[in-house]
């Protein structure tokens, strides 16, 4: 990766950006707490991971560190595994 | 220039995908709306990783950028799926959808969740 062709205004931008994720974290997280049903709490958290994983993302690009890439890939392979695990388990009523 | 301007464009549509879907979370009715919503923003997620694509041209972790993006592409769709059947099968909320396909078969009062 380049360096030094990323000035302050990108780097303010991008550490912003990182700040709206993290609203939006909070917004989603009601969801998680108050929802009604498992579904709504599981989908909450799958939107929460996505968030998260765009947050590592976007800190990657602010300061070129690359290995949060794969921080971030390996987050986002976790959380399917686990929606996916979580709702065959809720449709089946055990796991198999 | 004219690709920065198109990358900062690219990364703001996709954030205004990932509000859109944190404000369907807190405001839409039943699961399935919910799902319907949230399953947008991995949209957004791979619109914003296109977005800084475009901003940093060919580097060693353009490969990984592309695979998180159809990653996230891939998955959103099938946990939307799997969630909604699941929804579905429980009889979770299917007064409406059956209101809406066979109205005979509707009953009152639903199961408090909706």
């Amino acid at each position: 990766m380049g360096k030094g062709h990323k000035g302050v205004v990108f780097m303010t931008s991008v550490a912003t950006l990182s700040l709206i994720f993290v609203l939006f974290i909070v917004i989603s997280s009601y969801r998680i707490v108050v929802g009604p049903s498992p579904y709504d709490r599981l989908l909450g958290l799958n939107v929460v991971s996505v968030l998260i994983s765009v947050i590592f993302i976007t800190f990657s690009m602010e300061t070129e560190m690359g290995f949060l890439l794969d921080i971030a890939l390996v987050f986002i392979v976790l959380n399917f595994v686990a929606t996916l695990g979580f709702a065959k388990y809720l449709e089946r009523g055990e796991f198999r | 220039m004219i690709i920065e301007v198109i990358s900062w464009i690219l990364i703001s549509f996709g954030t205004v995908l990932l509000f859109s879907a944190s404000l369907a979370l807190i405001r839409f009715a039943d699961p399935y709306m919910k799902i319907h919503a949230g399953s947008k923003a991995s949209f957004g997620g791979a619109v914003i990783l296109l977005g800084f694509l475009l901003m940093e041209g060919i580097t060693d972790v353009t490969g990984l950028i592309i695979l998180l993006s159809v990653f996230m592409l891939i998955t959103s769709p099938v946990l939307g799926h799997s969630l909604g059947r699941a929804a579905y099968l429980e009889e979770l909320c299917t007064d409406d959808i059956k209101k809406i396909s066979y109205p005979a078969e509707r009953e009152d009062g639903g199961d408090g969740v909706c």
